[in-house]
């Protein structure tokens, strides 16, 4: 008896084996015969799912060999970019007559499978590689790696199980995605912020505000020393942070203008590195005020019409009737961006056309939304000067136009100025009104979301309107840990022209820190000469790198879905 | 008959003899200012030679600085400078302007541009020296309030530019002049030729204090072949309140330019509400499609 079970425990593991036989089609019943998994920060998502297995684009220089290395079309030390996917049978091993066979769908020239240091799957010179069989020779303990040529590279990879006679067992299939490029909003955590010193003698200089910025922020902030860079101080527009995240992946990129002054080299000079690139989209020739990241902007997590945007949506402006546009090819690049839909806005009216001259947003744990949209408000400036007398005396106002001032000495020079009074009810009617019904439509926010900041604007013949009062719209959020502090222009609504001197009787001030979230510092930085004279203020000459917040793997898939449809 | 060539050549030379013998009459030195003045190719050589030429003296070049003619008192004041003060001269000279945020418009942030004795050097850079024109519309605004005849010499700007950029950066710096300089060259640019400047100057006189001083100007600037110049002399009357203006309006309330109607209609309505109300249910009126006007024609029509 003993030698015929002896005999028949054999015929259950190793005749099977010998005839082909398995325990496929379900072994216990919950285990598929065939899984494609990934690294083990998915855990228990379902890879099947949009955006499956995830990457960021393989689009720096580990190596520095002065080559991306998308384009060495072999995986080497350090190239840390690649994905693991492995390509496993939870009902048992491979027989030696079972065999697994992997095709790619999708865009086969935007993704690479390497099995060891050989394309398999994807792009090669040539004609693409479409399927790849392997069998139980090949160890399942070994990944195979995955490379991502781009943004939102849309592919995927089907593992099937053959049996002895090639026929299909079973098949599993998994999404290939390429990260989305995401740009930062203000409810991220700041990582690092910079403005550019510069000190142009009795014309002006920025050192209060410089110093306000190293006196809040610490380590978090560092001054350019501007005379190297041509004293170019706008550095919110010639450079857009953003960056790709994956599973166990980060890689910051930044978009460098085609506006090319001054900064141009900086972003090379001080950020490009390991992990942190520089890209172009557009060509010089082709440059307009647009063009400049002022104009690019993203608004925080939005529902809008049951869709939601956990990374919020881009926002930039567009001439409309001016002509004016942003670079086609950027425009194309962020219309890529499905995860934060961009949409436009009407600019066209303001003599530089940036779209933070008028509009952004800051966080408010408050809120039903957890922000605020901080809009540009003509009777909240005429309402903050209510009670002020005609004779109230502007200091800076007073100053020559159009380099030093305005030419309007006192609160009455302004407010019984018909032309400014005109004006200011135009811009509102022609275009704040209807430009605040866009955003409501396209973020999905309500009166509730939105507090005006008091603003005029005044005509510059022959280019454009630009903020009157200095623009406080135009502001830095920089959220830390413990804190959030925002730096804005000192509208200088009083005599003193310092920022070291009456702040605490200014009623701009008193208006501003009246309606805003209570939990937020505010800093008045002194920005006349060298920006608001300008036709700038305050966020137009800092910048900020962000924590990413979030797997958008993980939250974010949904969207790729809309775009298919 | 023909004469032999030497005699032909004695008889020539006979009959040019007192041309050529006579003294050509000096010039004044208000001529030779002038001359210089309007120099392009040469002009700073001879500019140098003028400051080193010891018979012009300083007392002279200060009554020829105060001379009528702009022309002459502005070169007057040019070589004094170089002369009195050729270190702020040179700096002017040499300083390089800043963009703004905007690319196209620049500012001089030099220590000398604010100095009073900086302006001479300043026009005439402006006028002379091999800039662009954004620097020279630079330069125009730096002279703003510099001197107490910088409204003058802004009229004399506009005479003498040569780009359409920098007469536009004149015509602009007249919304801060004072009343007889700034009215005085917003009223030859509404005359001008060049579309441009007429709109410009139509721009700028909506926001002047006493811009309604301008207008029998502005009513007939409604008329322009130019429609951006009737539509920024329309928003110019609506501003100024100008009500006796108010039937100027009228005919262009239909124009063929939207932003014409939107001025026009907008400006009646500042100046006359219930006539515009009236004239919005004629139907000339109706079948308007600019959503701008659609939402000022909504307005009125919901008081």
């Amino acid at each position: 008896m003993i030698r015929v079970t002896r005999l028949g425990l054999l015929s259950l593991f190793v005749l099977p084996l010998v005839l082909g036989c398995s325990n496929r089609g379900g072994g216990n019943g919950s285990e598929p015969d065939i899984l494609i998994v990934g690294h083990e920060a998915y855990g228990s998502v379902d890879l099947s799912e949009e955006p499956g297995i995830v990457g960021v684009p393989n689009m720096d220089d580990d190596n520095e060999n002065g080559s991306t290395d998308w384009d060495e079309e072999e995986p080497f030390e350090g190239d840390d970019e690649l994905v693991e996917l492995f390509v496993t049978t939870p009902t048992g091993p491979l027989t030696e007559s079972e065999s697994i066979r992997l095709t790619i769908g999708g865009e086969a020239s935007e993704v690479r499978v390497y099995d060891g240091s050989t394309i398999v799957l994807g792009e090669v010179e040539g004609p693409n590689l479409i399927e790849y069989t392997f069998d139980a020779e090949r160890d399942p303990e070994l990944p195979f790696l995955v490379e991502f040529r781009s943004s939102l590279s849309r592919a995927s990879v089907r593992a099937t199980l053959l049996d002895r006679d090639d026929e299909e067992v079973a098949t599993h299939r998994v999404p290939l995605t390429g990260a989305p490029f995401l740009l930062n909003h203000h409810l991220q955590q700041t990582e690092m912020t910079w403005v550019v010193s510069v000190n142009f003698g009795s014309s002006g200089n920025n050192d209060q505000m410089v110093e306000t910025y190293e006196n809040v922020l610490g380590d978090q902030f560092e001054a350019v020393y501007g005379p190297n860079y041509g004293s170019d101080v706008w550095i919110q527009d010639e450079f857009q942070f953003g960056h790709y995240t994956a599973p166990g992946h980060r890689y910051d990129l930044v978009i460098d203008s085609i506006r090319d002054r001054g900064l141009d080299p900086w972003a090379e000079d001080t950020l490009e590195g390991d992990n942190f690139g520089v890209g172009v989209w557009g060509e010089g020739e082709t440059v307009m005020s647009l063009d400049s990241f002022g104009n690019l902007e993203v608004s925080p997590p939005v529902t809008v019409d049951g869709v939601e945007y956990p990374f919020g949506r881009i926002y930039y402006g567009e001439g409309y009737s001016s002509g004016r546009r942003m670079v086609e090819e950027l425009r194309d690049f962020l219309d890529e961006q499905v995860v934060q839909k961009p949409f436009d806005v009407d600019t066209g009216w303001l003599c530089v056309g940036h779209i933070d001259e008028y509009t952004t947003f800051v966080p408010d744990p408050t809120a039903p939304k957890g922000f605020r949209f901080v809009y540009a408000g003509i009777d909240e400036a005429w309402d903050a000067m209510a009670d002020l007398d005609d004779g109230f005396q502007l200091g800076m106002y007073g100053r020559s136009p159009p380099y030093q001032g305005h030419g309007m000495p006192t609160v009455g020079s302004m407010r019984n100025n018909n032309a400014l009074i005109a004006h200011n009810e135009d811009i509102k009617e022609d275009v704040l009104d209807p430009v605040l019904e866009r955003f409501k439509s396209k973020l999905g926010l309500t009166e509730e979301d939105i507090v005006y900041m008091p603003s005029l604007f005044e005509e510059v013949t022959g280019c454009g309107d630009a903020a009157l009062i200095p623009g406080m719209a135009n502001l830095i959020v920089a959220n830390r840990e413990d804190a959030t502090d925002i730096f804005l222009a000192d509208p200088f609504f009083r005599s003193e022209t310092t920022s070291y001197d009456g702040q605490g009787s200014d009623p701009m001030i008193a208006a501003v820190e009246a309606m805003m979230p209570s939990h937020i510092d505010f800093h008045f930085v002194d920005d006349w000469d060298v920006y608001h004279m300008g036709l700038g203020e305050v966020h137009c000459g800092t910048n900020m790198t962000r924590s990413p917040r979030d797997n958008w793997w993980e939250v974010a898939g949904h969207l790729l879905l809309e775009e298919e449809e | 008959m023909t004469l032999h060539p030497l005699k032909t050549l004695l008889l020539a030379g006979a009959m040019l003899l007192p041309a050529l013998t006579a003294q050509a009459e000096p010039l004044s030195a208000e001529e030779e200012l002038i001359l210089l003045f309007e120099m392009e190719e040469g002009y700073y050589q001879a500019r140098s030679e003028a400051v080193l030429d010891e018979s012009i003296t300083e007392e002279s070049l200060g009554e020829l600085a105060l001379h009528p003619d702009w022309r002459v008192r502005s070169q007057a004041a040019i070589l004094l400078s170089w002369r009195q003060q050729p270190e702020l001269a040179s700096a002017v000279y040499e300083a390089q302007s800043v963009p703004g945020r905007e690319g196209r418009i620049h500012r001089f942030m030099v220590d000398a541009f604010r100095e009073p004795g900086a302006s001479p050097a300043i026009l005439e850079r402006m006028l002379h020296a091999p800039d662009s024109d954004v620097v020279k519309a630079a330069l125009a605004h730096s002279l703003v309030g510099l001197s107490e005849s910088w409204g003058e010499d802004m009229i004399g700007i506009l005479g003498a530019a040569r780009s359409e950029k920098l007469a536009v950066a004149a015509i602009a710096a007249f919304r801060w002049a004072e009343p007889v300089a700034g009215l005085a060259g917003l009223r030859i640019a509404l005359e001008r030729p060049e579309a441009k400047l007429r709109e410009t100057a139509a721009s700028v006189a909506a926001w002047r204090a006493d811009g309604l001083e301008l207008a029998a100007e502005l009513r007939v600037a409604l008329n322009d072949s130019d429609s951006p110049t009737r539509a920024m002399a329309a928003r110019a009357l609506g501003y100024l309140h100008d009500v006796e203006g108010a039937a100027a309006l009228l005919p262009i309330l239909d124009d063929p330019s939207a932003d014409v109607r939107l001025h026009a209609l907008r400006s009646l309505d500042r100046v006359a509400p219930e006539l515009a109300a009236r004239e919005l249910e004629t139907s000339r009126l109706a079948g308007e499609v600019d959503e701008r006007v659609l939402r000022v024609q909504s307005r009125i029509r919901s008081r």
